[in-house]
């Protein structure tokens, strides 16, 4: 056997802690063996020690005992289970008329109002409108046409030699 | 309702002196002590079906002592009170008793509470877990490692104080 196992062994034989039987077989164990059986008084004396080191304080005088009788539990008022009785039926009052109004519906309708759509198609009014295209070149084609005004500056000292 | 009111009054006298021993190390007074086991067995009375449950009820009732005890302290912490005032005890004759008793001082607290339960209020491995609420596997290692550590303190004075080393 292991040493190590068997010094577990003396230290649950020493404090106690073997059923009979295997503190009988652990005790024949040591006869044979002076070696081991040393070894199992160093650890008893140990353990025998600190037994000594905490002894049992002398006994205190027990006090009386005072349980509290338990409190029976309180019976839930009438008033408050009236109460409550009505609290549900207007919860279900509620509930049933919510329901009723989302079930009854119409299938298929839809719950958001139709987005308004642009029109793409240029009307024929617009060929002529102030901000059309058409209008615009035709306003570049006329300019192009007629002679641009030409802006003359003359100075004082022109104008005297010409009025001379 | 009697009968668990009888059979919980049943459950007092039995644990009720353990438990209060208990809760006096853990907070310290005996008042505090007291309230608290008033409190432990009112909440017993409260979760009875639990406590009908449980593989062992005096290790449930310790498992329910320790936290209600571990609230208080909290408490008492957040007050800036003293958590745990030691009991004056007696210099001991064997020196290697004191070496020891401080050397259980050393140990982290999940092993001081597993050795504690074991030596001095004598609860089973089972109880132990079913009070701390952890496998049975975790107290066997953790009683394992409290007294592997007890043990090295013990053979090796290096690793002792050195106010302690002159003793020994």
């Amino acid at each position: 056997m292991k040493q190590e196992i068997l010094e577990r062994l003396f230290m649950d034989r020493a404090l106690g802690g073997l059923t009979p039987d295997v503190a009988a077989l652990l005790d024949a164990y040591l006869e044979k063996d002076p070696e081991q059986s040393r070894q199992f008084e160093s650890i008893d004396d140990c353990v025998r020690l600190a037994a000594r080191a905490c002894p049992k304080p002398p006994a205190l005088k027990l006090p009386p005992l005072k349980l509290v009788p338990m409190p029976a539990p309180r019976p839930v008022r009438t008033e408050f289970r009236a109460g409550l009785r009505i609290l549900e039926m207007a919860a279900a009052f509620v509930l049933g008329i919510g329901l009723s109004f989302w079930g009854l519906r119409p299938a298929g309708t839809a719950t958001m109002k139709p987005q308004s759509t642009f029109a793409t198609t240029v009307e024929p009014s617009s060929q002529s409108a102030f901000w059309s295209m058409n209008r615009a070149i035709n306003i570049r084609s006329s300019s192009e046409s007629t002679q641009s005004r030409r802006v003359t500056w003359e100075t004082l000292m022109h104008k005297t030699q010409s009025m001379n | 309702m009697d009968d668990t009111r009888q059979w919980i009054e049943a459950l007092y006298l039995e644990s009720g002196p353990q438990l209060l021993i208990f809760l006096k190390q853990r907070v310290g007074d005996v008042a505090s002590a007291e309230d608290l086991l008033q409190e432990t067995f009112a909440a017993a009375l409260r979760q009875a079906d639990r406590l009908r449950s449980a593989s062992s009820p005096r290790a449930y009732l310790f498992g329910m002592a320790r936290n209600l005890a571990a609230t208080a302290s909290r408490k008492a912490w957040r007050r800036n009170q003293p958590l745990f005032i030691p009991e004056p005890q007696q210099k001991p004759q064997d020196p290697r008793l004191e070496l020891l008793r401080e050397a259980m001082t050393r140990l982290k607290p999940e092993f001081q509470e597993a050795l504690e339960l074991r030596l001095r209020h004598e609860l089973s491995y089972e109880e132990i877990a079913e009070a701390i609420n952890v496998p049975i596997g975790t107290v066997r290692s953790r009683l394992h490692h409290a007294v592997r550590q007890l043990r090295q303190d013990l053979c090796d004075p290096d690793r002792l104080p050195a106010s302690r080393k002159e003793d020994v």
